[in-house]
């Protein structure tokens, strides 16, 4: 069944004609002029609110005076204590650095201007002074006047919290030209242990992502390491669990050389939290560790891939783009059937005949 | 624009993309629920003032157009539940009956076997028809259908598979074979 033919067949019988014109777009602007100006429709909300009012005020005096048809009559001996200071009144003065935390991750994941953002982290933090053109800005909270952020050399790294100096830290990248909106969130783990890193950004993932320790440096092997440093543009002797976290796309190609197999218990993809576009040139993997990549949403396979393709199912859950065109894929379309998301699918017709299958299940087939 | 951009839009801007990028999407997937154009308009102006109204609750976790469907079948289906629509039911159904007396408007309808199929899915129950309507004229995943809708994935699968053997009985031999 033609996906194309379906689809132009459904709009054909929905309307031959443009359905939204701008009549409908008129209409709309409107009614929202009509909505914003009549005060008539606010008459019943203030009348509703003006009565709340007196019922509240009423209702207080009765209570501060007593009962109004009772004697006024009083003991002049018992005069009026001042209320106790709750100690929930005290608790919800003072400001944790969680508390900051959650407030930051609330402001910078709702829509919000730059200006207002910049004022309410002045109110509760400190702007440390950049380079005008700097493409980012940075906040302290918590400081003590021993750290001076202009004689720290980058981003903080845990000394400044462990000695009590700093409590957070935070960055906000603006968007360019090369880079997207992205955040990074520095704070003291509850034992004061280690430090955590927090990650954000818009695109496509939407939330922030965690890593502990991000400044320590990560083992993989060397033609891993390679590709995650040309990836990031970074040298490859640093990478580090922080560097992991903000990788988005990575190509691994071992077509020169022996094919890789990436090791079950490679524990440096746990830090690839952001992972969402994956190239494999003859490198296996396994869907157990797939699944450690959370958010991968398109691979491609090359060349030698996981003899039992079925067993990787698990690990591509997520994954909305799968190529396997040229890779030596022996699986069915049964198990392509088996990935919740996959939308789109490069393949070989030659490999996978019954490829219909798919097409049918609404996903798009290419060759 | 991306979904940046979108988070910062106030919500004029937001439903004037809405209407320059989704707009004719969005009409044509409320018709599919209502099927009379005329509802359609009014609904179709109940989903631009709920995006006006709630902009300020969009969090960028689904995609924009993934967020307004979503308000779009939501507010269709609010209208099929209404005493409104079912006294509308009967008028729809006495007209159809008129309609099926024309021979040759039906011979017209059934003469592209992808219309035939077309006219099957727009024929389905709400529940089929939308997966259908969502899978092949939205071109929308599995996935995202389920958030749209807010069903569980799970149930999405069913409803296509049950869709599927529905438009087999509906559809003849011929016009329900695979072609790519």
């Amino acid at each position: 069944m033609s996906r194309k033919n379906i689809e132009k067949a459904i709009n054909r019988q929905i309307s031959e004609k443009p359905l939204f014109t701008n009549s409908d777009r008129q209409r709309f602007y409107e009614g929202v002029q009509n909505q914003k100006r009549p005060w008539i429709h606010i008459v019943p909300k203030v009348v509703t609110l003006v009565i709340t009012l007196l019922l509240i005020s009423g209702v207080t005096y009765i209570w501060n005076t007593g009962n109004p048809f009772q004697s006024p009559a009083a003991d002049p001996s018992i005069t009026p204590s001042p209320p106790p200071v709750t100690e929930e009144k005290e608790k919800e003065e003072v400001l944790t650095v969680q508390d900051v935390v959650n407030q930051i991750q609330e402001t910078l994941t709702s829509p919000f201007l730059p200006d207002e953002v910049d004022e309410s982290f002045r109110e509760i933090g400190e702007k440390i002074e950049s380079q005008p053109d700097a493409p980012y800005d940075e906040y302290v909270f918590f400081k003590t006047d021993s750290y001076d952020p202009q004689e720290s050399d980058g981003i903080p790294t845990i000394e400044p919290f462990q000695n009590g100096d700093l409590g957070l830290y935070l960055q906000i990248q603006w968007p360019s030209e090369e880079t997207g909106f992205s955040v990074k969130i520095r704070y003291l783990s509850e034992d004061g242990e280690q430090l955590i890193e927090e990650q954000y950004a818009i695109l496509p993932i939407g939330k922030f992502l965690k890593v502990k320790n991000p400044d320590q440096p990560v083992k993989m092997p060397d033609l891993i390491q390679q590709a995650v440093a040309n990836s990031l543009n970074k040298s490859p002797g640093s990478l580090t669990r922080s560097d992991l976290l903000s990788l988005e796309e990575l190509s691994i190609d071992a077509s020169h050389r022996e094919p890789l197999t990436i090791e079950e218990d490679a524990e440096y993809l746990k830090y690839m939290k952001a992972l969402r576009i994956l190239y494999l040139n003859d490198v296996k993997i396994s869907g157990k560790l797939l699944k450690d990549l959370p958010n991968l949403e398109q691979i491609t396979f090359i060349g030698d891939i996981i003899s039992d393709f079925s067993s990787m199912s698990e690990g591509l859950q997520k994954v909305r783009y799968l190529n396997i065109r040229n890779s030596n894929f022996d699986g069915t379309v049964e198990d392509l059937l088996q990935l919740e998301s996959l939308n789109i699918v490069t393949l070989d017709q030659t490999v996978i005949p019954n490829y219909e299958k798919l097409q049918f299940e609404g996903i798009d087939v290419r060759f | 624009m991306n979904d940046y951009s979108h988070q910062h839009m106030d919500r004029d801007q937001a439903v004037q993309y809405t209407m320059d990028h989704f707009g004719e999407d969005l009409k044509r997937i409320i018709y599919t629920y209502i099927k009379n154009h005329h509802t359609t308009d009014d609904i179709f102006q109940e989903v631009l003032l709920t995006i006006y109204q709630r902009w300020q609750q969009f969090k960028g976790q689904s995609s924009l157009k993934t967020w307004v469907i979503r308000i779009a079948i939501n507010r269709s289906k609010d209208y099929l539940r209404s005493p409104l629509h079912r006294i509308k039911i009967v008028k729809d159904q006495w007209l159809n009956q008129k309609k099926d007396t024309d021979p040759l408007e039906e011979i017209v309808l059934q003469q592209e076997k992808w219309e035939e199929i077309a006219a099957a899915i727009l024929n389905l129950p709400v529940k089929y028809r939308e997966v259908m309507i969502l899978t092949f004229q939205q071109n929308m995943t599995q996935k995202e259908i389920a958030e749209a809708t807010g069903t569980p994935i799970s149930t999405i699968k069913t409803r296509m598979q049950r869709a599927r053997i529905l438009l087999k009985k509906e559809v003849s031999e011929e016009g329900w074979t695979f072609e790519s």
